[in-house]
């Protein structure tokens, strides 16, 4: 069953003083099945971040349909758009943000705070989240304490603490090291191993050689797409650098 | 071209930076338009030939002083925070091909536009201003002198001599910071990670111990004069306290509820405790000392609006009647009469019928009270025990003779009345010699002796005038030539005007005169006379001076609150900017954060008055003594009017808040 469905979504920014459109997306459609691992691929201004944007409910799409779980997400009411993404989604940013006034057991409460659970169950959903990322020794510390690697475990825990459906992964090697990016991107597949779905926008390609499956993104548009299938990481590697090679020498449809 | 160059870009700067410049040019110009006016109504000629002139111009004196002092303390505040949120900007210069010398050269040219705008609106403001105040001055302190619009050129220079100092060592100063700073810590200071605060006990218990020291002396410290030099310590100790209690104290407090695991993680308390951990770091200073300024401008407004108010309560215990007319020395039956018939005299050949004459005779003693025990000592030889209260000694005859019931009493019995003090001994041992306490009088008045009861004091009615003498040698015996001596007072009420009544002086006067003339060494009358509406008039002047002031500084130290407040609010708002952004994207709805923004900045900037409110009713016992040194015994009046500035205060207060908040909300709403 789909759990994430973009169908024919189109989004265009109007310049601030409404002379010049830009469209950003002109027709994408996909869908996300339970416990995938699908990464976007594409070059700046493709319009991944805008897509990005549109599946976390941050923006509306021009037209279009993007159903979550079932639930039409242009149809939610402002007030409840906040309480559906929290409950629904998990998020982790390229820069990691993490709030500097809380240390990083505090940060990674904070969506079950603002969802008003009490403090015991909030330790006990963290207890495995912490263990299976390997941040227990760094939980009572500020994020300026801890390196980047850690900072972004620990959004992932964040991510991952509400039970979300679907957790969007905007660039999340984009500020670590290739060490940290490793580990990082095995972490995020024993995580959808362990039946996560996510949904990855990246241009890296070692990131988005870990999912299962990869979207290319160009001009507003899905243009290709790829399976993992039963090949291995460096398979996956070699297939996506051949496509990319394809869509940036311009050439057509290719398969 | 070059020095067009510059000039522009310092103009670009300083349009760009609006937000901030503003308020700083404002402050600047409010504070030295009040500055000029201080300076031009000490220089005014107009006012200088005004009687009470004198003691006018030292208020004022004292005023510009405080002021400069402010001026200074206050705009290096304020430019330090410019300085703090423009860094980056500076960097970014430096980056582009900027160096220091140059940025020094824009910066020079910054300080020039706001220096001079400034100095220029000041003057303007203060001109304008100028007459309207002298008005408000002449009526409050009722004196009448025709006024021109005088301009104050002295002035003027001085303020503008004083002001362009203060900004040209900003601008030093702000040249050094640069100077010092690399380019990159510029770009970065701004957003550099910051450490969690330490816990400083030893300074938050110190903080508590402080203010309630302050506080006991307050309350506890009973001898008026003493209050004096306490008042002093305890202001010192409840500043210190103020201090400390808000750098380290709130942090303390904020970690102990972070410690309440229950408490912590609720959705409101989780974002403003931890985000005020921080902000108490940075804004704990600033908002202590919103705090005591506060409390400054509270006490300084209440307290001379009440002294203000009280002025005829003042007057009235000093000066029951229209006049009072006091012989001192031992004086005999004789002269008594005939100092009393030059008083009727006087008044029948100023054409005046007079009213409700009294006389008596008092001798007023001071002495060291401990219990019964009472000594006669001079504190210059030994250091005696108890409270030092003075006993205001007359005869049965005169008692009897004002009493609504005559008494009876032996040699070695005494009547007393307690005016302030401690009833229940049974006999008073002065220096050896013994009083039986016969009867405490409840209701006894004697209209005008309740003079200067700074110390405590005790109506004594003693038997006779040998009893009296014999107080009088005792005392005489250790004072020596500083011993007081037996007073002879009138006070009466005439039926004339004004004018009359300064007929009636200048012939009272005059009628001693003569007497003492015609009489040898030693039969001469030392007499005194007071009219009542003189002494008003001087008290007028000098409440009025005092009021004026309050009220004038307290309008200077509200401005600077107002300025901090709204400062805190714009530079909370840039950094706060980015929390909410991340807050935002975790899944808080814009209303959830909003509402957290509210109860954070609320807690943050009423903390403040809601301390400076504890700091004032702690101060009220004191402040209700030290009104008492100038004769204001009225604690309810002295009550309503701290109310009513505390409303007033907490009104403007509110408003500026409002208006503040809403800059906050605009920097922190901005997208992207």
């Amino acid at each position: 069953m789909a759990i994430l469905e973009v169908n024919n979504v189109k989004k265009v920014y109007t310049t601030r003083f409404g002379g010049n459109q830009v469209q950003a997306l002109t027709d994408v459609s996909f869908s996300v099945e339970k416990g995938e691992y699908v990464a976007i691929m594409g070059e700046s201004g493709s319009g991944k971040t805008t897509l990005l944007n549109i599946l976390a409910a941050l923006d509306k799409a021009t037209s279009g349909l993007v159903l979550l779980n079932g639930k039409n997400l242009s149809t939610l009411r402002d007030a409840e758009v906040s309480t559906f993404r929290r409950e629904n989604l998990g998020f982790v940013f390229q820069d990691f943000n993490l709030l500097d006034n809380f240390n990083i057991q505090d940060n990674i409460f904070l969506p079950l705070v603002l969802a008003g659970k009490n403090y015991n169950e909030m330790r006990v959903r963290l207890m495995p989240i912490a263990e299976s990322l390997g941040i227990q020794a760094i939980l009572r510390k500020y994020p300026y304490e801890v390196s980047g690697g850690q900072k972004q475990r620990a959004a992932v825990a964040r991510a991952l603490i509400t039970g979300p459906q679907l957790i969007l992964a905007d660039e999340p090697t984009g500020a670590l090291d290739s060490k940290a990016a490793e580990s990082l991107l095995s972490q995020f597949q024993e995580i959808n191993e362990a039946g996560q779905t996510i949904l990855m926008v990246t241009h890296s390609i070692k990131a988005a050689s870990c999912a299962k499956r990869v979207l290319f993104i160009k001009d507003g548009q899905v243009f290709h797409q790829i399976y993992k299938g039963s090949s291995t990481d460096e398979e996956m590697y070699q297939k996506i650098s051949d496509t990319l090679t394809v869509i940036t020498t311009g050439g057509g449809k290719h398969e | 071209m070059n020095r067009f160059f510059y000039g522009k870009l310092a103009f670009g700067n300083l349009k760009k930076n609006g937000r901030l410049y503003l308020p700083y040019m404002l402050a600047a110009i409010g504070i030295g338009a009040m500055f000029y006016i201080m300076l031009a109504l000490t220089a005014d000629e107009g006012i200088g030939k005004m009687p009470g002139a004198a003691e006018l111009k030292m208020i004022m004196g004292l005023g510009c002083g405080v002021i400069m002092v402010f001026a200074v303390i206050f705009l290096f505040y304020t430019n330090s925070f410019l300085m703090k949120r423009r860094k980056k900007e500076f960097g970014l210069f430096h980056i582009l091909g900027m160096e220091k010398r140059h940025i020094g050269k824009m910066m020079f040219w910054e300080t020039c536009m706001v220096g001079f705008i400034s100095i220029a609106g000041a003057a303007a403001a203060g001109v304008v201003l100028y007459k309207l105040v002298v008005l408000v001055l002449l009526r409050i302190t009722g004196l009448e002198v025709p006024f021109g619009f005088t301009i104050s050129v002295s002035g003027i220079g001085n303020m503008a001599i004083c002001f362009a100092a203060i900004f040209l060592a900003t601008m030093l100063y702000n040249l050094v910071q640069v100077k010092k700073a690399n380019a990159i810590e510029l770009l970065h200071s701004a957003n550099q990670g910051e450490k969690e605060p330490k816990t400083r006990w030893f300074l938050a218990i110190l903080g508590v111990l402080a203010l309630g020291g302050g506080y006991v002396i307050a309350i506890v410290a009973e001898d008026p004069l003493g209050a004096l030099l306490m008042f002093f310590v305890a202001v010192l100790l409840v500043i210190l306290g103020t201090y400390c209690l808000f750098t380290a104290g709130s942090i303390a407090l904020l970690k102990i509820m972070r410690k309440n695991k229950t408490y912590f993680y609720k959705t409101k308390h989780f974002i403003s405790v931890s985000g005020m951990i921080y902000r108490m770091k940075q804004n704990a200073v600033g908002l202590a000392n919103i705090c005591i300024l506060s409390t400054m401008v509270l006490v300084m407004v209440s307290g001379t609006i009440s002294l203000y108010l009280g002025m005829e309560d003042i007057i009235n215990t000093q000066y029951p009647r229209d006049i009072a007319i006091t012989g001192s020395g031992s004086l005999t039956d004789g002269q008594k009469s005939d100092l009393k018939g030059m008083f009727q005299q006087a008044a029948a050949e100023s054409g005046q019928s007079v009213e409700g004459m009294v006389e008596y005779t008092t001798l007023d003693v001071a002495v060291w009270k401990s219990g019964g025990n009472m000594v006669i000592a001079n504190p210059e030889d030994e250091q005696p025990e108890g409270t030092l209260c003075v006993l205001e000694i007359l005869t049965l005859e005169e008692y009897n003779r004002v009493a609504k019931e005559p008494g009876q009493l032996q040699d070695d019995e005494i009547f007393v009345c307690v005016r302030q003090g401690e009833a229940g001994d049974t006999s008073y041992s002065l220096n050896g010699k013994n009083l039986r306490i016969k009867e405490y009088l409840e209701d006894f008045q004697l209209e005008g002796m309740d003079k200067m009861i700074i110390y405590d004091g005790y109506f004594l009615v003693v038997k006779d005038r040998q009893v009296m003498q014999e107080l009088y040698e005792m005392q005489k015996a250790v004072y020596g030539e500083r011993a007081s001596v037996e007073t002879y007072s009138i006070f009466a009420d005439l039926s004339g005007d004004p004018g009359q009544m300064e007929r009636y002086e200048e012939r009272f006067l005059g009628l001693l005169e003569e007497y003492n003339q015609t009489k040898g060494e030693g039969e001469t009358i030392a007499a005194k006379l007071a009219l009542k509406d003189e002494r008003r008039e001087e008290m007028m002047v000098f409440c009025g001076g005092f009021l004026f002031l309050g009220v004038f500084l307290g309008f200077v130290f509200l401005m600077a609150t107002v300025l901090i407040i709204y400062y805190k609010q714009v530079s909370e708002g840039y950094e706060d900017k980015g929390r909410f952004e991340i807050m935002r994207k975790v899944g808080m709805s814009p209303k959830e954060v909003k509402a957290s923004i509210h109860i954070q900045i609320m807690k943050v900037f009423f903390l403040p008055l809601v301390m400076a409110g504890v700091h004032l009713t702690m101060a009220f016992p004191m402040m209700n003594r030290l009104l008492m040194l100038f004769n204001l015994r009225n604690p309810g009046l002295f009550a309503a009017c701290t109310v009513v500035v505390v409303c007033i205060f907490a009104g403007i207060y509110g408003i500026v808040f409002g208006i503040t908040a809403k800059a906050y909300y605009q920097i922190v709403g901005e997208q992207r």
